[in-house]
């Protein structure tokens, strides 16, 4: 039995911003797969249950493929496109998924551990120079997760403010117009169309150079398709772990116990950052909206054929049939199976990487940091990005 | 008998879903919420070599039953994926 009411708007308002939305819990009760209406004016069907949202993330009659269609319901006014991995279902996706999952398992990832612990290691000792307080989203949050992505794919660094502009625009989280976010992507576009020239002109091994080296010697993907993969690997690749690495540190700053434990405990860090990533804020919005493309059944409710399902993922990991004393905290929960990373064929291609950034960040960190560090703002002064696609800080400035 | 495959879900499952978005005919998750495979043996298809290769944590493994050997992509294949050479 659905109740029967007046459709709220989707993105809910968060009550402190990295808080989960009270609503989530309301409907999690009350009307687990409940109708909303989005940014756009399109309605959404919303699925904030644990079971529900997992349910919908393998199940192929829910589309990605048919969200990208022209008159399909919108969130807002960036898509990732069709011709994105994000955009695709099985095969298109599989296809693409396969060329470059060799570079993102978790024997591969680890193999990155030197190198992301000396990049980790620059950034902190600018953090130790730099005067009081310090802003750890710029010094730390944002730039290490920038120079990995970077250095994996091969894009210069020379470009970073460019390109960092470019992908803010991309993920809408300032609120941009339909027509700046097409500007930018095509800046985006036009800027890595001249770095694939010169990938051709001379072969790298980078993952850009083996995405090209499929192209022109395998024909395993489209021009457009290359273009977008190596726009998403890029901006995903660097805005959700800088956004979320950033919430890591204040979610950690603003639970001083629990910091203190991992200070204590640091064998405690790669479970902390599950739960770090479960209490994610990131993922309040949910996941790219899907179109049923036949009428099916979710719950006791029934969904037509094109209309528009969204799993929220934010929801989900704060499901008490799941996660015992969901809005408390702790860095020692176990088991941790959130959903932060998506599930299903469109779970995060980086997330071993965004695991691997995430652990070595806090270590070091901890490590360098005097045990005095501390917010040096009240938590309710941050300002917040609360665009679209996601919610990210603007700003974590610190003091010890 | 013809030949038979083992298939096996390893600790190192990230919970990803892949697998079971991907070939649910072969893998389901279970109120504990771990992934498993196929009870008793299976015949071969070269879908669970995509599934093991496409698993973000590298745990799943094919045995073949009659040699007891690992079950991998036919080299030519692996080449034409054009994957290997990655150094990131």
């Amino acid at each position: 039995m659905s109740i029967d009411e007046a459709t709220p708007a989707f993105p809910f308002p968060a009550p402190d911003t990295f808080e989960p939305p009270e609503e989530f819990r309301r409907l999690r009760e009350r009307a687990p797969v409940a109708r909303v209406t989005l940014p756009t004016g399109d309605q959404a069907w919303l699925l904030t249950r644990y079971a529900d949202v997992r349910a919908a993330l393998v199940d192929p009659r829910l589309s990605r493929a048919a969200a990208e269609a022209p008159d399909a319901p919108r969130m807002g006014n960036t898509t990732p496109g069709p011709k994105t991995i994000l955009g695709m279902d099985a095969p298109d996706h599989s296809r693409l998924r396969r060329l470059v999952t060799q570079a993102f398992t978790a024997r591969r990832v680890e193999a990155l551990r030197p190198r992301i612990e000396q990049l980790a290691e620059e950034q902190i000792r600018l953090v130790l120079v730099a005067p009081r307080p310090v802003d750890l989203m710029s010094c730390y949050a944002l730039s290490l997760p920038i120079k990995v992505i970077f250095e994996l794919l091969g894009v210069p660094y020379d470009d970073v403010d460019r390109l960092h502009a470019w992908s803010e625009v991309i993920f809408s989280l300032g609120g941009h117009t339909a027509e700046e976010v097409r500007e930018a992507r095509g800046a985006i576009t036009g800027y890595l169309r001249e770095l694939i020239e010169r990938r051709r002109a001379e072969p790298t091994d980078d993952l850009l150079g083996v995405l090209v080296h499929a192209r022109d010697e395998g024909q395993r993907l489209s021009e457009e398709e290359l273009l977008d993969f190596a726009m998403i690997l890029m901006t995903v690749g660097h805005q959700s772990t800088a956004n979320s690495l950033g919430t890591a540190l204040f979610t950690l700053l603003h639970h001083p116990d629990q910091l203190e434990l991992l200070r204590k405990k640091p064998e405690l860090i790669p479970g902390a950052v599950e739960e770090l990533l479960r209490f994610n804020p990131f993922v309040f919005t949910g996941t790219q909206l899907r179109v049923a493309t036949e009428d099916l059944t979710i719950g006791e409710t029934e969904i037509r054929k094109g209309e528009a399902v969204i799993a929220s993922l934010g929801s989900a990991n704060h499901d008490e049939e799941v996660f015992a004393d969901p809005d408390r905290f702790d860095v020692e929960r176990t088991p941790n199976v959130h959903l932060s990373f998506g599930y299903g064929i469109h779970h995060c291609l980086g997330a071993q990487l965004a695991r691997l950034e995430m652990q070595i960040a806090l270590r070091t960190l901890i490590e360098r940091v005097p045990d005095t560090l501390k917010l040096a703002v009240r938590a309710d002064w941050l300002t917040w990005k609360t665009g679209l696609t996601a919610r990210a800080l603007v700003n974590l400035p610190v003091t010890w | 008998m013809g030949e038979q495959w083992r298939v096996t879900v390893h600790k190192t499952c990230r919970r990803s879903g892949i697998c079971a978005a991907q070939a649910p005919r072969y893998f389901s998750v279970d109120d504990d919420h771990r992934t498993r495979p196929p009870a008793g043996p299976v015949a071969p298809d070269p879908e669970l070599i995509d599934v093991a290769e496409a698993c973000p944590a590298e745990a799943i493994t094919l045995t073949d039953l009659v040699t007891g050997r690992p079950v991998t992509a036919p080299a030519e294949s692996a080449a034409g994926r054009g994957t290997r050479e990655v150094r990131p």
